[in-house]
C-alpha cells in the first residue's frame, strides 16, 4: 500500500476520529473487503475511491454499523459499530448509495421524521435553508429534481447533527451543474465542523474535495495519500509544450534532470519528464538565450494515478490467481 | 425500546399509505361493500319473517370481517416492507439510530390499524343495519352486539391481523416483489376460509367456546411467528439478501 509522508503528517496534526484496522467482510464465497486499514482525522473530507465492486460501499457500511465485519475492526469516536451500534448511529449521518424516499412523502415530513430519531437534531428549517431547498419544503419527493433529491438526502444525513457524514456516490447521475453545486454543499458541510467520508468514483470530485483519498481495489487499500501527492507520484509524466524563439539543441533539454523525452511537433517542442521539469526547462532555455512562448503544462492527475495503480494491482492479483 | 419511535414510523407509514388510492380502496371499500351487500341479503331473508337459521347466517357474516383481517394487513405490510426495499426507500431509515424492533413495530402498527378499523367500521354498519331490519321484522330485541361478535371482532380479528403481518414480514425476506410476498402471506387466508366453510356446513359452531379456542390457537401461532419475523427483520439481512 502506498502511504507517504503527506498522509502521515495530516494525521499527526489532527485528532483521529475513525480508525479502520484490517477490516474484512465476506458474502458467501465472495471477499468484498479483504484487508482495509486507515484512519480519518477530525474535520477532513476523506475520499474512498476505487473501481466498481472494489469494496468501497461495504467498507463505509461497516463503519456506519449497517454491516457486521467478519474480521478486523472499525471504531468511530472510540465506539465500535458492532458493540455500540445504536450509540454510534447518533454520531454518524449516512447517505446511502441509490437510496430513495417514498414518492409521496413531503420534504418536511421526511425531515421531521428523521429529526425525531435523534436527541439533538438541528433545526430542519435552517438546514433546508442552508442547503437551498427551503422553497421545496411542501413538495413531495417525486416532485424534486435529481439535484434537489440529493440535497434532501444530505439534509437527512445531517438532520441528526452528526459528527461524521458518510456520503456514498452522492453525485452519481447528476448533471455537471448539479454536481458542482453539490460539491459546494459538501464543502459547507465540512465547514460546519462535520468530518466527511466521501465515496466516489469521480476522480475530479475527489481531487477537488478530498483532503486525502484511500484507493481501494479488490477489497484492499492500494494507495492512501492526498490527491495532489498521489497525482504527482503516480500520475505519470509532466508534459511541457512551448514555441521556442529560435533553434534549441535537444541535448540542452535531454541533459536536464528528470527529462525523459524531447519531441518536435511542427514549430513546437514537447518535453516529457518528472518532478519540477517545467522550471528546469524554462531556466535552461533562458540560459541559452531562447524565449519560450505559448507554454502549456500538462501534469498527471488523480485519474492517471487511479488507472496506473489499479492496473498494476489487477496484474498482481491475476498473477497470484494463476500461481494458485 | 423507546415507545414513541415506532409510532413516529407508523405515522409516516400511514401518511404514505393514505396517499395510495388502491390501498385505500381495498382497505376501506371492501369492508363497506360487504357490510352493505350482506345487510341487503339480511333484508331479503327477513322479507317473509325471521328465518330459523338467522344465528348461523349473521355470525357467519361477522366472521367474513375476520377473514378480511387475514388479507388486508398483509397487503399493506408487503408493500411497506418489500415494496420499500424495491424502491430503495427503506435504506435511509435503516441508517438512523432506530432499532430493528422499532422499525418492524412501526411498520406493523401501520399495516394493522387501517384494516382493523375498517373491518370494525364495516361490521358495525352491518350490525346496526341488521338490528334495524330485525327489529322491523318483529324480533323484539337487539340481536347485535353479542358475545360471539365481540370475540370475533375484538379478539380473533386483531390476532388474525397480527398473523397476517408476521407472515408478510417473513415472506418479504424470501421474495423480491410485493405480489410474491402477498401471495405467500395470502396463504393465511386458507385456514380461516376452511373454518368459515365448516361453519356454513354446520361442522363448526361459531360459539364463544369454539371461538375462544380458535383465538388461543391463533395466539400461539402469532407468538411463534413473532420470534421468526423478528429474527428475519435484520438490517444486514435486508441490505444483503433482500435483493
Amino acid at each position: 500500500m502506498e502511504v507517504n509522508n503527506h498522509a502521515a503528517n495530516y494525521l499527526t496534526s489532527r485528532k483521529s476520529v475513525v480508525t479502520v484496522s484490517h477490516l474484512r467482510k465476506i458474502y458467501g464465497t465472495t471477499v468484498a473487503v479483504d484487508d482495509v486499514s486507515f484512519s480519518i482525522a477530525e474535520g477532513e473530507i476523506f475520499g474512498i475511491i476505487g473501481p466498481n465492486g472494489a469494496g468501497k460501499t461495504t467498507t463505509v457500511e461497516c463503519i456506519s454499523g449497517l454491516r457486521v465485519p467478519d474480521g478486523g475492526s472499525a471504531t468511530v469516536y472510540g465506539l465500535s459499530p458492532k458493540n455500540n451500534r445504536e450509540e454510534l448511529r447518533k454520531s454518524v449521518g449516512v447517505q446511502l448509495q441509490e437510496s430513495s424516499l417514498p414518492p409521496r412523502i413531503k420534504v418536511w415530513e421526511a425531515l421531521e421524521l428523521f429529526a425525531s430519531f435523534y436527541s439533538n437534531p438541528v433545526d430542519s428549517r435552517e438546514l433546508l435553508e442552508s442547503l437551498g431547498i427551503a422553497a421545496k419544503r411542501n413538495s413531495t419527493f417525486k416532485q424534486l429534481s435529481g439535484g434537489q433529491k440529493q440535497r434532501l438526502s444530505i439534509a437527512l444525513a445531517l438532520v441528526g447533527n452528526p459528527k461524521i457524514a458518510i456520503l456514498d456516490e452522492l453525485t452519481t447521475g447528476l448533471d455537471p451543474e448539479a454536481r458542482r453545486e453539490t460539491w459546494g454543499l459538501i464543502e459547507r458541510v465540512r465547514d460546519r465542523g462535520v468530518t466527511v467520508i466521501l465515496v466516489t468514483h469521480y476522480m475530479d470530485e475527489a481531487e477537488r474535495l478530498c483532503d486525502r483519498v484511500a484507493l481501494i481495489n479488490h477489497g484492499k487499500v492500494i494507495a492512501l495519500d492526498t490527491p495532489a501527492a498521489l497525482a504527482a507520484k503516480e500520475g505519470g509524466e509532466v508534459h511541457v509544450q512551448f514555441v521556442p524563439s529560435g533553434p534549441v539543441d535537444d541535448k540542452v533539454l535531454t541533459a536536464l534532470p528528470g527529462v525523459v523525452s524531447v519531441e518536435h511537433r511542427g514549430n513546437r517542442i514537447v518535453v516529457a519528464g518528472s518532478g519540477d521539469v517545467t522550471t528546469r526547462v524554462l531556466s535552461a532555455l533562458l540560459k541559452v538565450g531562447v524565449q519560450a512562448s505559448d507554454v502549456q503544462v500538462k501534469s498527471g492527475n488523480l485519474e492517471d494515478a487511479f488507472v496506473k495503480l489499479t492496473q498494476t494491482d489487477d496484474k498482481i492479483v491475476k498473477r497470484e490467481v494463476v500461481q494458485q | 425500546m423507546t415507545t414513541w419511535i415506532p409510532w413516529k414510523i407508523a405515522r409516516k407509514e400511514l401518511k404514505v399509505i393514505g396517499r395510495k388510492r388502491s390501498i385505500i380502496f381495498y382497505t376501506v371499500g371492501l369492508p363497506l361493500l360487504i357490510a352493505v351487500a350482506f345487510s341487503l341479503e339480511i333484508k331479503s331473508l327477513t322479507a317473509s319473517g325471521i328465518p330459523a337459521t338467522l344465528s348461523l347466517g349473521a355470525e357467519s357474516i361477522i366472521y367474513i370481517f375476520v377473514i378480511l383481517t387475514t388479507v388486508l394487513p398483509s397487503t399493506i405490510a408487503a408493500y411497506s416492507i418489500v415494496g420499500e426495499k424495491i424502491e430503495k426507500t427503506l435504506e435511509p431509515l435503516l441508517a438512523t439510530p432506530t432499532t430493528d424492533g422499532e422499525i418492524l413495530l412501526g411498520k406493523g402498527i401501520a399495516a394493522f390499524m387501517p384494516p382493523i378499523l375498517s373491518a370494525w367500521l364495516g361490521a358495525s354498519i352491518f350490525m346496526a343495519t341488521t338490528d334495524y331490519i330485525l327489529l322491523n321484522a318483529g324480533l323484539g330485541y337487539y340481536y347485535f352486539p353479542n358475545w360471539n361478535a365481540g370475540v370475533m371482532l375484538l379478539l380473533l380479528a386483531p390476532l388474525a391481523g397480527v398473523l397476517s403481518i408476521e407472515v408478510a414480514v417473513i415472506a418479504s425476506s424470501r421474495v423480491s416483489d410485493v405480489r410474491g410476498a402477498n401471495q405467500i402471506a395470502g396463504l393465511m387466508f386458507i385456514p380461516f376460509v376452511l373454518v368459515f366453510a365448516a361453519g356454513v356446513q354446520g361442522l363448526f359452531a361459531f360459539s364463544i367456546g369454539n371461538l375462544l379456542i380458535f383465538s388461543a390457537v391463533v395466539l400461539v401461532v402469532d407468538t411463534a411467528l413473532y420470534f421468526l419475523s423478528r429474527a428475519t427483520f435484520k438490517r444486514e439481512e435486508i441490505l444483503t439478501k433482500w435483493k
